[in-house]
């Protein structure tokens, strides 16, 4: 999914461990919205996720997240 | 007989209650040419088109199916490309027959309507479907795996619905799809790993269904 801009998972009944690497991959992603599952240990994985995307190559725009409930944007590019 | 069949349409669908009269449906406007009348799109004198948006259309969908797919197969007078019916009042469901008669048909739109029943398997005979907008009415039943045939589907919004079962591993096959919005149904079960082989899909919004399993790093 090298295209996708915006992914919506939230409200289901996933589980299991968030794809940490494979959702600070994707070189377009500009919303994620993921709350409300049963995946283990948001928090952790939220904060896993900002130092992921901040690793990752330099984006030209923002990144939307979702991950507990509220939206926040975890990574901004340089200049945003 | 492309005439009768609009006005048969109108009087079947409650046509003097319709929000928009526009140029030709009304008794006493019928004489222009089917191709100034509202909604209707003509191509070298073939039916190509039938735009009836926000119209206050009431009653079965089937009127204008069943009516639509006679004039097709009729050969000569229509060869339908586009039918939108969005948000009006229609009822009933979508007659898997009629909609395999469509086969030129390359966006189908009835969203924000009152339908029922499943969604045909049979959209997979409209080979050059690039757009199907079904969001918004009360469909049920599971997403026909044979969806995964229209390969030209770029879009594809069921939202809203009744849906349930699994997500199609079929719809993998899907490379020219750039959204897929499945949200607000009762879908179960994990996103197929296959669907990491959309490489053009920019949307995927399915929230608030009940899919389950874990997420894999190569989504």
């Amino acid at each position: 999914m090298a295209s996708l801009e915006y992914l919506f998972l939230n409200d289901n009944k996933f589980r299991g461990v968030l794809p940490v690497t494979g959702l600070a991959a994707m070189p377009r992603i500009r919303a994620m919205y993921l709350a409300n599952n049963d995946f283990s240990d948001m928090e952790a994985a939220a904060a896993a996720l900002a130092s992921a995307l901040r690793d990752s190559t330099a984006r030209p725009h923002s990144v939307e997240v979702n991950v507990v409930g509220t939206s926040t944007h975890l990574y901004e590019p340089s200049g945003y | 007989m492309l005439k009768s069949g609009l006005v048969l349409i109108y009087d079947g669908l409650k046509g003097p209650l319709w929000r928009d009269q526009g140029p030709g449906w009304a008794a006493s406007d019928r004489k222009r040419s089917v191709s100034n009348w509202l909604g209707v799109v003509m191509v070298e004198g073939l039916l190509v088109g039938l735009k009836l948006t926000h119209n206050n259309l009431k009653g079965d969908v089937d009127v204008i199916l069943a009516k639509l797919a006679a004039l097709e197969t009729l050969g000569g007078v229509s060869a339908i490309q586009e039918l939108n019916l969005a948000s009006n009042a229609l009822t009933g469901s979508l007659a898997p027959r009629a909609i395999a008669t469509f086969t030129s048909l390359m966006v189908f739109c009835t969203p924000f309507n009152l339908l029922t029943g499943e969604i045909p398997s049979t959209f997979s005979d409209c080979g050059a479907l690039a757009v199907l907008n079904l969001q918004g009415n009360s469909f049920s039943g599971r997403i026909p795996p044979s969806l995964g045939l229209c390969v030209n589907l770029r879009v594809l919004h069921l939202y809203s619905n009744n849906l349930s079962g699994p997500l199609p591993t079929e719809l993998a096959a899907l490379d020219k799809l750039i959204e897929l919005r499945l949200w607000d149904n009762h879908l179960t079960g994990p996103i197929p790993v296959e669907y990491s082989a959309l490489s053009r899909l920019k949307v995927l919004h399915l929230a608030n269904n009940e899919l389950s399993g874990e997420v894999s790093n190569s989504k």
